[in-house]
């Protein structure tokens, strides 16, 4: 507001220097942002806007975790999904040993090869069955153990599956228990896991008893079911990690947008704006430069 | 026999003289912060011969002095230094809080929570448990950090308003002096002039450091006084100090518990800063106390396994993770010695039932993340509040600087030296002098007249 009163020279000339200062903290600001590129270098600037930021920089770093767990959940069930695949190979190739003992009515050296192939079989079954990730056994559950199953076949691990966060509120399990897929036979119980069905089998038919290994093809194909069903599980449990995974990368480019929209400084705008008070503050310069030459003094002779 | 009109024009060369004396010490202090502009007061002297008057005087010198003025311009003063203290301390503190950025505590407790759902996924890996350790004690680090800029701002700006409160003292006492010099100066039938500007100037930078208002009394002396607390009264001065700490500091009278109400000026900027910042080091405290309860309860509720994926398990309540060096606060928090001895001991199971890679507790930490009312939710309000707070305090120092550069611009207008006005007095003077001399010319040129016809 103009006062009626005639300034008198300092007063003009500090007036003057206030609008300089507003408009070199304008330049100051620009500059700022220019040189960030954000909108928003402290809280001040726009504490809404910081707000936002820092929950979406919360919410960024919980995605990457969902992100990370579906990875690892993925190479996981991977692991599974392989061993699995060679499980059931492995109990067909003992199907097509009990049917080709069966019907073959082999001599006893056959029986005994017969045998001694299911022998082999079993062996690579136990081994397959005591896949590991990261050190730990697949098909063993949540107890820790290395092995699922010991030499014996007998099963060591728990069965509870272990499970991570892949969306908000949202678990999936890692794999499947091992006893769901082989049995959970304890030593001297045979029949109750497929190693035992099998080393029995073997047993059947390197003592000439063609009925008891033919008993043990429907064992065995019951264990073939259960295999299919847990390649079936895992392959679900795969897809929905997948699908987890897709959706929460999905959410990481909508925060990195929601970020940048909130954060990131609009150059063009800024850019103008800077210009715009480089322009002011030159003429601030002028006006400041001039006030003391425009008085009376100059027209005195 | 007399020259006519002779003694008339002395009477206008005299004045003239004097009022250019006037104009040359105006020029001259142009410039000079808080001097007040002078003018020379002419009166018509009466008593000549003929019922003609006796020529011009001067009858004294005036001040261009407005009290209305003068107290706007310190009272708009008063409040500009105010909010420009307070917004100066409260950027310094606003800045620790480095956000947004990746470095800043926010950042820090989102690896945390990562870091506790990389346990969960993985609860039979101890690099995890060795991670999440480093970044719990980076998040207590940066909190003890933050917690120790906080207090040390506050207790800067506590150091400075004692500086203020010194330096205040002083001006009060030399206020009272300046107050004894202008009863004196008033009573001999000096001029005061010099005094009046040393008391205005001393009563502007009071005012723009610790508020309050000034009246001048008939005798000149100045009563400078806050919220009906005389603090100067004629030749005595009262004395302040400071009382409470950085958070809850009052200004006293010295010696007493006279609290005066001090609610403008640069001290009061101070002291509403240092309230401001208390607030925020107890948000900030509410921050540490939940992260630490609500991670310390959950894990109570988990079990551990050592070393890590064996089948032991501790037995419930798990180990805390966050513990206290002293009264529970941001300053204090620390990561449990112990868990730092040994990161296996972080609860990360449910029960010994589940296993050693079951990570349901640690899972149950991570969640804690998007708590409503959780650490990060408690943290996020404070950063908002603080943003809050410091673009409020910077809006009105722009507002109170410009109102106070309006003020002062009008009361130099009306009190100080405008240049332009000095210039035509000093032209009317020059014209004065010239005219009062041409008068003794002429008189003496018509004596001389008359002495040739006679001789």
């Amino acid at each position: 507001m103009m006062s009626i009163l005639p300034p008198t020279t300092p007063a003009f000339a500090n007036a003057l220097l206030n609008d300089t200062y507003a408009t070199e903290r304008g330049v100051q600001q620009a500059e700022l942002q220019l040189t960030t590129g954000q909108a928003i270098n402290q809280p001040s600037d726009n504490p809404p806007g910081t707000v936002e930021a820092l929950q979406l920089q919360a919410a960024q770093a919980r995605v990457n975790g969902y992100v990370s767990n579906a990875s690892a959940g993925m190479g996981q069930l991977g692991q599974a999904q392989n061993a699995l695949s060679s499980a059931l190979s492995t109990l067909n190739q003992v199907m097509d040993t009990l049917e080709g003992a069966s019907q073959a009515q082999d001599s006893s050296t056959g029986e005994q090869a017969d045998a001694a192939q299911l022998r082999s079989l079993s062996s690579a079954l136990l081994q397959i069955a005591n896949t590991t990730y990261d050190g730990y056994a697949v098909f063993g559950g949540t107890s820790g153990v290395t092995s699922a199953f010991d030499s014996s076949g007998t099963y060591q691990g728990n069965t509870t599956i272990a499970s991570v966060t892949v969306a908000a509120g949202t678990q999936l399990q890692t794999g499947v228990v091992g006893a769901d897929v082989f049995g959970s036979t304890v030593a001297g119980s045979p029949g109750s896991s497929i190693f035992s069905v099998i080393d029995q089998a073997a047993a059947d038919l390197a003592g000439g008893n063609l009925a008891g290994a033919q008993a043990a093809e429907s064992a065995v194909s019951t264990y073939v079911t259960q295999a299919n069903d847990a390649i079936a599980t895992v392959g679900s449990l795969y897809d929905q990690f997948q699908q987890a995974s897709d959706a929460a990368n999905a959410t990481l480019t909508t925060l990195a947008t929601e970020t940048s929209n909130v954060l990131d400084a609009n150059v063009a705008q800024v850019d103008t704006t800077y210009q715009a008070d480089q322009n002011s503050l030159q003429a601030s310069m002028y006006a400041i430069a001039n006030v003391v030459p425009e008085s009376l003094l100059q027209y005195l002779p | 026999m007399t020259m006519p009109g002779v003694s008339i024009a002395a009477s206008g060369l005299n004045a003239a003289s004097v009022e250019m004396q006037v104009v040359s010490d105006n020029l001259a202090n142009a410039a000079t912060p808080g001097y007040l502009a002078q003018t020379a007061e002419t009166t018509a002297l009466a008593g000549g011969a003929n019922a003609v008057g006796s020529g011009v005087g001067v009858s004294g010198i005036s001040v261009d002095y407005s009290a209305v003025l003068s107290a706007l311009m310190n009272s708009t003063a008063g409040q500009a230094s105010a909010s420009s203290a307070a917004a100066s301390v409260l950027s310094t503190a606003q800045s620790l809080f480095q956000e947004p950025s990746s470095t800043g505590l926010q950042a820090q407790l989102s690896t945390f929570w990562s870091d506790w759902n990389a346990v969960a996924a993985s609860p039979g890996n101890a690099a995890t448990y060795d991670s999440l350790v480093g970044a719990a004690q980076q998040v207590t680090a940066s909190m003890n950090s933050l917690a120790a800029g906080l207090t040390t701002t506050s207790q800067d700006a506590l150091s400075q308003m004692d500086n203020q409160i010194t330096q205040v003292n002083q001006q009060l006492r030399q206020l009272s002096q300046l107050n004894q010099q202008a009863v004196a100066a008033n009573g001999s039938g000096s001029g005061q002039n010099g005094i009046t500007e040393e008391q205005q100037s001393l009563v502007s930078t009071i005012a723009s450091e610790i508020g309050g208002s000034a009246s001048v009394g008939p005798t000149g002396a100045v009563t400078y006084k806050i919220g009906g607390i005389n603090l100067v009264q004629g030749v005595n001065a009262s004395q302040l100090e400071t009382a409470g700490t950085a958070g809850s500091t009052t200004i006293v009278l010295e010696g007493t518990t006279t609290a005066v109400p001090v609610d403008s000026g640069t001290v009061a900027g101070l002291i509403s800063a240092m309230g401001t910042i208390s607030g925020w080091q107890s948000s900030l405290d509410s921050v540490a106390t939940t992260l630490a309860s609500t991670v310390n309860s959950q894990l109570e509720a988990g079990v551990s396994w050592s070393p890590v994926g064996s089948s032991t398990a501790t037995s419930a309540p798990g180990t805390a993770m966050f513990s206290f060096s002293g009264t529970p606060s941001a300053a204090t928090i620390e990561v449990s010695p112990a868990m730092v001895a040994d990161p296996t001991t972080i609860a990360a199971g449910t029960s010994a039932a589940a296993g050693p890679l079951d990570g349901g507790n640690a899972q149950a930490v991570a969640a804690l993340s998007d708590a409503p009312s959780g650490a990060d939710a408690l943290y996020q309000t404070l950063v908002g509040t603080v943003g809050s707070a410091v673009q409020a305090a910077k809006a009105s120092e722009t507002a109170t600087v410009v109102a106070a550069s309006q003020a002062q611009s009008t009361a130099s207008s009306a009190e100080g030296v405008n240049q332009n006005d000095q210039l035509v007095t000093m032209l009317n003077d020059q014209q004065a002098y010239q005219a009062s001399a041409k008068v003794i010319v002429t008189a003496t040129s018509m004596v001389q007249a008359l002495l040739q016809a006679v001789s």
